[in-house]
Parts: structure tokens; C-alpha cells; sequence
């Protein structure tokens, strides 16, 4: 189990995980496996330390394929606009496809390890760029703006600010002049990406969520994961050992199994998969007319597709208002409406306020467990027992819990099977196939309780 | 004994029993994975445009989510605002400026007649949408309060209800006419950073993904813990169910995807590849549960084949962070909202 390894909340503040980044990156560094690193020469110039964005591109696309090329330029331009890589002579970052120079940024740089950029440092190294005055060096219009505003903001300790400028070329002007060009780049790099030119995305931006995250609590493995750390540990303690029990007395499917539940699954609903399956209509999204839904929604024609659907199980054909009246109009003629009824009282409940469960509560019982109960449902007398003491203890929107998943399961398992197999059923399905224009009996308004409207019922005001 | 004795004692005993947990679950890999997915053939290509660019937020889009009637949906902002738009028509519907920098999530509520809101206020708030502009804030309604910032709301399977996820490491399930607190959720050990309601008929149970790198699912009936799991190497951002309620998906800062199924009780999969650096934001099913999207800080969404764990393509979705994305009701297209203040209806 690879939980050990939980990272701290670096990963969080970054927006990518910092373990994947900085050895993706130590691996495009190394001098055996990497990016292979030239010192460019050319008249007059020598530009050290570089690579060309072509070769960045490609050593992505072979190390960590198999990609095609447009994936390859992105991951490189992620990298990039990430601070680990940088063009030399641009403050856009991002990697080009072509004989372009890049440049590794320091360690020291990386956004895994530092996220701090304060102002006075971006003044200080402004400040400096401005100093050396050479073409090189010339700081960009809104470099120029930011020097201004800053000079404005930080006014009181400018004097500070200057002095720092100086000491640290003062510092530059010691170094060997290759170091010297490469640090300077490193630098400009690191304050491109913390305060990036106009119209760039700014990367280090963080999510608000996480700003606001509290630390995690690294907690030994076997605590994690364990409900309620509330009170003294002792007691916690006690509440955890108690959860694993329960736990380990659980009875676990194997993965095998899994698999093929959820492989047949996917393979029962392919058909109504519109990504997969595009349907006759088309996805109103693609065909920009809205028959699919149309087609739907109608109360008047049912679509092969969806009565398909109601095949497959109880739970699609209650879902759709048609055929919830199907159902209904089966189960009367049955004499067990009451089961669909209470069934749908049952949902009811659950989705009702707080200041109305009691009243429903004790109507539903009024209807359909006591003794005279006008729709007397048929549960046995140990799942009567039990609703009948929840229901008098105030046991609320969840009282008729186990009645009404008896009455659900008797529904699946037995009026729903027969329902589909039903000449009934079979008629009603002919008749739509066979007619596309609804008659008027199939117009005709039912009243049923369909289950999307129990939302609707009750909106507060 | 002292305290000291039995605190040991106790902490022993429960490593004992988390070693044999680990036991039993690695008990129910009978097959490797690749045996378990050899008959299945993968999806060969799958590709989607973006048939509609919503353009309106002018900050970062944070949130957001379908209406049950399928064309509509609401997005939240950092920009403050709240819009409600016909996605299909390409309409801005409602706009409810908060005017305020915390908001963070939105839900539709099941009826579409109202949309909760919340954020750095730590506050829910409810607003019906079915009247004219000026009465947005006379009838506003605040629902609950948190003691951090609220993540993500969810209306639980009616209009009367919502469930909220918070930093302050609970979940909880509040009355909207009353603003009740009818159940808390205490569990993780960081903050809650979203949930997700079980689609199963049952309707009793959620799942919630948070900083502590667990995802729980729990029954709303009692506030009980039923199941938790474990696996990430980061902070959760994203939880969402399979279409079957039996297995559902996570996406971490660790830049992975991964399945975990109830009833295996343990990670069935884990959806990365060397290329995939950056953090998931956001995971959704196709209908049939065998495309899982994932929309990531690196501006991608990748699509996976849940069967074969293996990726069908990647999007250029966006020009900053995909920040959020969802499936439409009826699976016929999903849609993205990102940093770059934009909302996308691929399909």
C-alpha cells in the first residue's frame, strides 16, 4: 500500500505533484540520460549551458511515449510555464519546436521548493537590471512600469533597496563571466514566472481552497482512515478499533467479479451511451436541433429506445413517467397498486422539509400498516415489528426503511418480471413500434406520481 | 494501568487489526488486473468539440453544474457572480451577482427552481430562480454555516435537502426550509474537499474525498462512517460514482485517477501515465460508466477507458485550469469550466 508516501501540502500549492515534476525534470537534467547540453558558439558569442526546444520536444516524446507531437509540445510548454525551463532570450515561457536555446533553471528556483517572491526582492533585482544599463539588460515597458509602482509602494525603504542592488553587483561582477550570464538568466527566469510579462498565464496563482487548506495531520497509517478523532485519544482509539472490526467482518467481492459486474454494466447501457452510441436524433449538441430530448420527454410516444430501457431493470422504468404509469396501470389490475404506491410515499418522505416528515410519517403508516390499514401492505411480522417501533420512537423520513425495501424487492422480483413479460406490456410496446403518430388514447393526461416530481412538491418558499 | 499502558495497548490493537484489514483486501485479488481486463476490448477513439462556448464570468470558473432538464446549468466564479444559463441556446438566464470574492461552489436543485451557493463564508445559501431579478437577495436563504469554507454543496435527492462538504473536515446534511442541521459527518482528518450522492435507489449514502487523502462513503441515516478508503499520495479533489453505485471515482494532486469499489472494500484501479503531471480537479462517468473524464490543472482532460485502465485520448480543453467538469444528466455531452473564466459543452 502506497499510503506511507502521503505528500505534505506542497503538492497542493502548486497545482501538480511536486514528486512526479522534479525527477521528470532530474532525469531531462542528467549528463548520461538527458538532454544533451552544448555551449552554442558563434561569431564573436558564446552562449553556454543550452539546448534547443526541437530537442526538448523530442526527448519528451521518446522517455515518456508513447504521445504524438502536439502532446509532446504541451508537456513541454507545462514544463516551462512551470519555471523548469526557460528560453534564454524571451520572458514568455514556454518551448517552441525548433532551434530556439533553453535553459535548465537552478534547483534552488523550482516551485517545489520555493514559492516564496517577495516584492523587495523583485525591486532589488529590477533595480540592479536598470543599474547595469546595457542593452542586455534592458528591462522590458512593463518591467519599467513595475520598477515605478514599486519605487512608489516600497518609498520609505528605497534607499535599502538601491544599496542591496549595488552590494549584489558588486557580488556578480566577481564571478566568472559564463557563471554570470547563466545565473543572470536563472534569475530573470525565476521573476518571469512569479511575475509574469502581460498576457501570460501566471502559473503560481493558487486555489483558494487550498490557500485556505488546514495542514494535514500525518497521522500513523493505521489512524488514517479510521472515523472520528474526535475526543481523548483513548477514546478515539477505542471508536477506530471498533470501525476496523466492523471492517474486517465485512464480506468483500473478488476483483474478478468487480470486473465483470462492472463489464457487463458498461455493456448493457452501451447502447444508450451517446458517446459511444450515438443515437437515430443525434446529441441536440451535435445535430443543434432538440428531437432527441423532445423525443424523450414525450408522454405520447415512447421511443424504442427508451422502452428498452425499462427492460432493464425495475429502477429505469420507474424513472420514467411513462413507464411508472405502465407499471401502475399493471399493478391495479393486479390488485397491488398499494405496493408502488407505498413505495413512492416511502421516497416521498425522505425528500420532504423536516416540519412535515411527522404528519407524512404517521399518514403513511395510517395507510398502510395498521392492522384496518385501508392499502394493508404485506410485510412480515418482523419487518412490521421493526417499522412499527421506529415509526413510535420518532424514527422520521427513515421509519419505513426495511418495509420498504421488502416491498421494493418484491416488486423486482416478482409484479416488474411479470410486468415485462406481460401481454400487456408486450401489446403496449407493438403499439408504439408499429404507430408513430400517438393516438388518442396514448394523449390521454394520467395521473400517476411520477418519481421526478417529488422533487418538485415541496420547494420552500 | 496507567493512561500511558493503555493508550499503548489500545494503539497495538488497532495496528493489529488495520494489518489483518490489509490482509483480507489484498485477499480478493484473484487476478491481476490485465488477466481480469484481457477479454475486454478497449474503446478505440472517442472525440468530442466544444459545441458551445460560454463566455460571461470574467474571473476564474470555479464550479459548476446540470440542471436535471439537461440544456441548463449553473456556474460560480471567483468574479463573484453566479450565472444560470441554456447551455444549449447559449443564454445567460440568470445572473446573481454576490459581489464577493468568496464563492467558491453551486448546485442545481433537482427541480431547477433554485441554486445553492457557497464558499469562503463558509455559509450555503439558497436562491430560487423562478422570479425576476430584484427578489434574488429578499429571498435568499441561508441554509447552514460551517467553521471553514464550504467546498462543495450537493441538494440530496430533493430540493429540501443539501449536503455540504467543508475545510473545516465534516460533511453535513441540512433541512433548507429550517436551515437544520440534521446530521454531521465527522471522519477525515483535512478538509473535505467534495462529495458525491450515491445514484443507487437506496438513496441513503454519499461518498466524500478530502485533504487527509481518504475517500468515505458514509449513511446519511446515522452519520456513520460505513466504508473508507485509502490509496491517494495526495490531497482528494473529486469524488464521483459509478452510473452502478457500486464503485466510484477520485481524483488527487497526485495527478492520478482512481476506482475504488464497495464491494471489494479497495482501490480496483489507479488511471496514470508518465506524462501526467499535474493534479485532477474534476471526474465524471459517461452513462454507461465506461468513459471516465478528468479535467486537470495542466488545462487537459483526459479520457479514460474504465475497463482496460488505459487512456482514449487527451483534450486541449482550456487556456488555464480545468477546474471543473460534469456529464450531462442524459450523458450526451459534459462540460468543462476553467481558470481561463470560459465554460465548454463538448459532445
Amino acid at each position: 500500500m502506497s499510503a506511507h508516501k502521503f505528500t505534505d501540502n506542497m503538492s497542493s500549492a502548486v497545482g501538480y505533484n511536486p514528486n512526479l515534476m522534479d525527477e521528470l525534470v532530474e532525469r531531462m537534467c542528467s549528463a548520461d540520460v538527458g538532454i544533451p547540453i552544448k555551449t552554442e558558439k558563434s561569431f564573436r558569442t558564446r552562449t553556454p549551458s543550452v539546448f534547443t526546444g526541437a530537442a526538448v520536444i523530442n526527448w519528451i516524446q521518446t522517455n515518456l511515449g508513447p504521445m504524438d507531437l502536439a502532446e509532446s509540445m504541451h508537456l513541454s510548454h507545462m514544463i516551462a510555464a512551470h519555471g523548469y525551463i526557460f528560453p534564454i532570450d524571451d520572458h514568455i515561457l514556454t518551448v517552441k519546436n525548433d532551434a530556439s536555446f533553453y535553459r535548465f533553471q537552478t534547483k534552488f528556483f523550482w516551485l517545489s521548493r520555493c514559492t516564496k517572491a517577495e516584492n523587495s526582492d523583485y525591486a532589488v533585482y529590477l533595480c540592479k537590471r536598470a543599474m547595469y544599463n546595457k542593452s542586455r539588460t534592458t528591462l522590458a515597458d512593463y518591467e519599467m512600469d513595475s520598477l515605478s509602482k514599486l519605487q512608489h509602494t516600497l518609498q520609505s525603504s528605497w534607499q535599502y533597496v538601491v544599496w542591496q542592488a549595488e552590494e549584489q553587483i558588486k557580488v556578480d561582477k566577481k564571478r566568472d563571466k559564463t557563471e554570470r550570464k547563466i545565473l543572470d538568466s536563472q534569475e530573470r527566469a525565476f521573476w518571469d514566472l512569479h511575475r509574469p510579462a502581460p498576457g501570460c498565464i501566471s502559473t503560481t496563482e493558487v486555489d483558494r481552497r487550498k490557500l485556505n487548506r488546514m495542514k494535514p495531520k500525518i497521522l500513523p497509517y493505521f489512524i488514517r482512515g479510521c472515523p472520528d478523532p474526535k475526543g481523548s485519544p483513548t477514546e478515539s482509539l477505542k471508536g477506530q478499533i471498533e470501525f476496523l472490526k466492523r471492517q474486517l467482518d465485512r464480506r468483500r467481492q473478488k476483483l474478478s467479479k468487480v470486473y465483470e459486474s462492472l463489464k457487463n454494466y458498461s455493456n448493457l447501457y452501451n447502447e444508450f451511451d451517446e458517446m459511444l452510441t450515438p443515437s437515430d436524433q443525434g446529441s441536440p449538441w451535435i445535430v443543434e436541433n432538440t428531437d432527441f430530448w423532445d423525443s424523450e420527454a414525450s408522454n405520447a410516444v415512447v421511443s424504442q429506445r427508451r422502452y428498452k430501457r425499462w427492460e432493464i431493470s425495475i429502477t429505469e422504468l420507474l424513472k420514467d413517467p411513462v413507464g411508472y404509469h405502465q407499471f401502475a396501470k399493471f399493478l391495479q389490475k393486479e390488485f397491488s397498486a398499494e405496493n408502488l404506491d407505498f413505495y413512492a410515499d416511502c421516497r416521498q418522505v425522505k425528500a420532504l422539509p423536516m416540519s412535515q416528515v411527522p404528519q407524512k410519517v404517521a399518514e403513511i403508516y395510517q395507510l398502510y400498516l395498521v392492522e384496518d390499514a385501508k392499502y394493508l401492505i404485506n410485510v412480515d411480522a418482523q419487518v412490521a415489528e421493526q417499522v412499527r417501533k421506529s415509526t413510535c420512537e420518532g424514527g422520521g423520513r427513515y421509519s419505513f426503511d426495511p418495509a420498504e425495501e421488502h416491498i421494493f424487492n418484491l416488486m423486482k422480483n416478482d409484479s416488474y418480471t411479470r410486468f415485462i413479460r406481460s401481454d400487456d406490456y408486450k401489446d403496449y410496446v407493438n403499439n408504439m413500434s408499429r404507430s408513430k403518430t400517438p393516438t388518442l388514447s396514448k394523449l390521454s393526461i394520467f395521473v400517476s406520481k411520477p418519481m421526478l416530481s417529488l422533487s418538485n412538491s415541496n420547494l420552500p418558499s | 494501568m496507567d493512561d500511558g499502558g493503555v493508550l499503548d495497548k489500545l494503539q497495538k490493537e488497532a495496528e493489529l487489526l488495520k494489518t489483518k484489514l490489509l490482509a483480507e483486501r489484498s485477499k480478493v485479488l484473484d487476478k491481476s488486473l490485465s488477466e481480469v481486463t484481457a477479454a475486454v476490448d478497449g474503446i478505440q477513439s472517442y472525440s468530442a468539440k466544444a459545441r458551445r462556448v460560454l463566455k460571461g464570468h470574467t474571473s476564474k470558473v470555479l464550479c459548476m453544474d446540470w440542471c436535471s432538464d439537461k440544456r441548463h446549468l449553473v456556474s460560480s466564479s471567483q468574479d463573484g457572480t453566479v450565472i444560470v444559463w441554456d447551455a444549449y441556446t447559449n443564454t445567460k438566464e440568470h445572473v446573481i451577482s454576490i459581489r464577493t470574492i468568496w464563492l467558491m461552489a453551486c448546485a442545481f436543485a433537482p427541480s431547477g427552481a433554485a441554486i445553492a451557493t457557497g464558499g469562503l463564508d463558509n455559509k450555503c445559501t439558497l436562491y430560487p430562480i423562478n422570479s425576476s431579478e430584484h427578489s434574488y437577495f429578499t429571498k435568499k436563504k441561508l441554509v447552514g454555516t460551517h467553521t471553514s469554507y464550504l467546498s462543495c454543496c450537493k441538494f440530496f435527492n430533493s430540493d429540501n435537502l443539501i449536503l455540504t462538504a467543508s475545510g473545516d473536515s465534516t460533511c453535513a446534511l441540512w433541512d433548507v426550509e429550517s436551515g437544520t442541521l440534521l446530521q454531521s459527518f465527522r471522519g477525515h482528518l483535512g478538509d473535505v474537499m467534495s462529495l458525491d450522492v450515491s445514484p443507487t435507489e437506496c438513496y441513503n449514502t454519499f461518498v466524500s474525498g478530502g485533504c487527509d487523502g481518504m475517500a468515505m462513503v458514509w449513511d446519511v441515516r446515522n452519520g456513520q462512517c460505513v466504508q473508507a478508503f485509502d490509496g491517494h499520495e495526495s490531497d482528494i479533489n473529486t469524488v464521483r460514482f459509478h452510473p452502478c453505485g457500486e464503485a466510484f471515482a477520485s481524483g488527487s494532486d497526485d495527478a492520478t485517477l482512481r476506482m475504488f469499489d464497495l464491494r471489494a472494500d479497495r482501490e480496483i484501479s489507479c488511471f496514470k501515465r508518465q506524462s501526467i503531471l499535474f493534479g485532477c480537479n474534476a471526474v465524471d462517468f459517461s452513462l454507461s460508466g465506461r468513459l471516465l473524464f478528468g479535467g486537470y490543472n495542466d488545462y487537459t482532460v483526459n479520457v479514460w477507458d474504465v475497463l482496460k485502465v488505459q487512456r482514449v485520448t487527451i483534450m486541449y480543453a482550456h487556456e488555464n485550469r480545468v477546474s471543473c467538469l460534469k456529464v450531462s444528466p442524459d450523458g450526451t455531452g459534459f462540460c468543462t469550466g476553467s481558470w481561463d473564466s470560459m465554460l465548454k459543452v463538448w459532445a
